[in-house]
């Protein structure tokens, strides 16, 4: 073969082979795109969600005016559920205040001895006088009770079977009120760690 | 989240939805304190609820707090207008610019202790000696007005003007645990004329709460209470009360 005809020689192979191979571009197009869309990730609510505030120029009014619509939507549904569902209500019933009033902080342990009785309950300023149950699951006679508490000073009194007992052995001090004894707990001593 | 434009719109959503509640809440509180307020004391709950809208503003009082008061005294057997009396108290302390944190306190152990409301407003005479509500509230008066005259004054954070001036909080505390402490004394059978010994029980109180870890009162505060008070003080101020 002379050199002169390799280029010709090359060109028509070349023709040859795509003619042969064309019928493989038909549906060509299709097929990418239907395989760019398979590896693409999957568009959840979510991402929709994000798409929806995505910041682009020239529609952060439009965005701002549905994120405030958003937020008005929320604090209406707040009001509904405030108004409407009773389950709703802020303020805690009378155990779970008990609770909320105690602070982070120091668990500050109670304990009273009381032998056979039934019912035994810490009342003070730091749960507005309502009282918090003693337990005494070894049936030892022995009732205590943990209550967080922020630093400060409280005063207290035990309740056992409905009679005040204000004079606590552990506790920091005594002072008279209305007639009666309340124990008083400083909290937050340096090396206080009960 | 890749594009932090996106993870701060999400946050400003969340930062709406939070403060909307919160808001919705502070207001339904004040709307159930008005509405309980308004069964209780039909005829002077606007003059009890603007007072009280103040002592909220201030963070003198909550109105959860106010609103447990409401209801146990709405609970209680008395005369109507006692527990009228109990509240316009506390409003009057509140209008006064006093704290009433501790007035409040032993109105709801007064009421826990089942005492006649009378008693728990009114006081008793006779030994033991209790104080009433309304003692109470012109002992804090009467502890604040001494501490102005003696330069110690009070002013939002932040807006210290003399070094004197304590912050809101500071003050109220110092007010509230120097009344209560002489309340203490007095009710615990102390006499008036012995200042030493109302001196030495302020003092004690007032230095163990500067020592706590996270004090409720800071120990500048306290020595300079205490370098401007006398037993004589004490005395004089009980006695104008009593």
């Amino acid at each position: 073969m002379r050199i002169d005809n390799l280029d010709e020689s090359l060109r028509d192979a070349l023709r040859a082979e795509v003619t042969t191979e064309a019928f493989c571009l038909d549906g060509l197009e299709g097929r990418i795109v239907t395989e760019i869309a398979d590896r693409l990730p999957k568009r959840g609510p979510l991402d929709l969600l994000r798409g929806l505030f995505a910041p682009t120029r020239g529609v952060r009014i439009g965005q701002f005016a549905v994120l405030g619509a958003t937020a008005a939507i929320f604090l209406m549904m707040g009001i509904f559920l405030a108004d409407h569902v009773p389950g709703f209500d802020r303020t805690p019933s009378a155990p779970e205040r008990t609770i909320a009033t105690g602070h982070m902080g120091n668990e500050i342990l109670f304990v009273m001895p009381a032998t056979g009785a039934h019912d035994v309950s810490v009342v003070g300023n730091f749960n507005d006088w309502e009282a918090t149950p003693l337990a005494d699951d070894n049936g030892d006679g022995i009732w205590t009770v943990s209550i967080p508490l922020s630093p400060g000073r409280y005063e207290y009194a035990f309740v056992v079977d409905g009679r005040w007992w204000g004079q606590d052995p552990l506790a920091d001090g005594y002072v008279r009120s209305f007639g009666e004894y309340n124990s008083v707990r400083y909290v937050g001593q340096v090396g206080d760690d009960a | 989240m890749r594009d932090p434009r996106r993870a701060f719109t999400l946050v400003l959503i969340l930062g709406f939805f939070i403060s909307g509640v919160s808001t919705l809440a502070l207001a339904t509180s004040h709307a159930e304190v008005n509405q309980a307020l308004s069964v209780l004391c039909p005829t002077s709950d606007p003059e009890i609820m603007a007072a009280l809208e103040v002592g909220f503003a201030q963070g003198r009082i909550e109105p959860d707090e106010i609103l447990h008061l409401i209801r146990r005294l709405s609970t209680v057997q008395g005369v109507p207008a006692e527990k009228e009396t109990i509240l316009l108290t506390i409003a009057h302390a509140l209008q006064d610019d006093l704290p009433v944190k501790i007035l409040v306190d032993k109105v709801e152990e007064g009421l826990a202790r089942n005492i006649p409301l009378t008693v728990i407003l009114n006081g008793s005479g006779s030994q033991p000696r209790i104080l009433g509500l309304v003692q109470r509230a012109s002992l804090l008066e009467a502890v604040r007005d001494f501490l102005y005259s003696k330069r110690i004054f009070s002013a939002p954070e932040g807006t210290k003007a003399v070094s004197t001036c304590l912050p809101n909080a500071h003050f109220d505390c110092l007010v509230s645990e120097i009344a209560g402490s002489l309340a203490d004394y007095l009710e615990g059978g102390g006499s008036p004329l012995e200042g030493y010994l109302m001196f030495q029980q302020v003092s004690l109180r007032l230095q163990t709460l500067a020592g706590l870890r996270e004090p409720p009162l800071l120990a500048e505060d306290v020595d300079l209470v205490l370098e401007r008070l006398t037993p004589t003080d004490l005395t004089n101020i009980v006695l104008a009360v009593l």
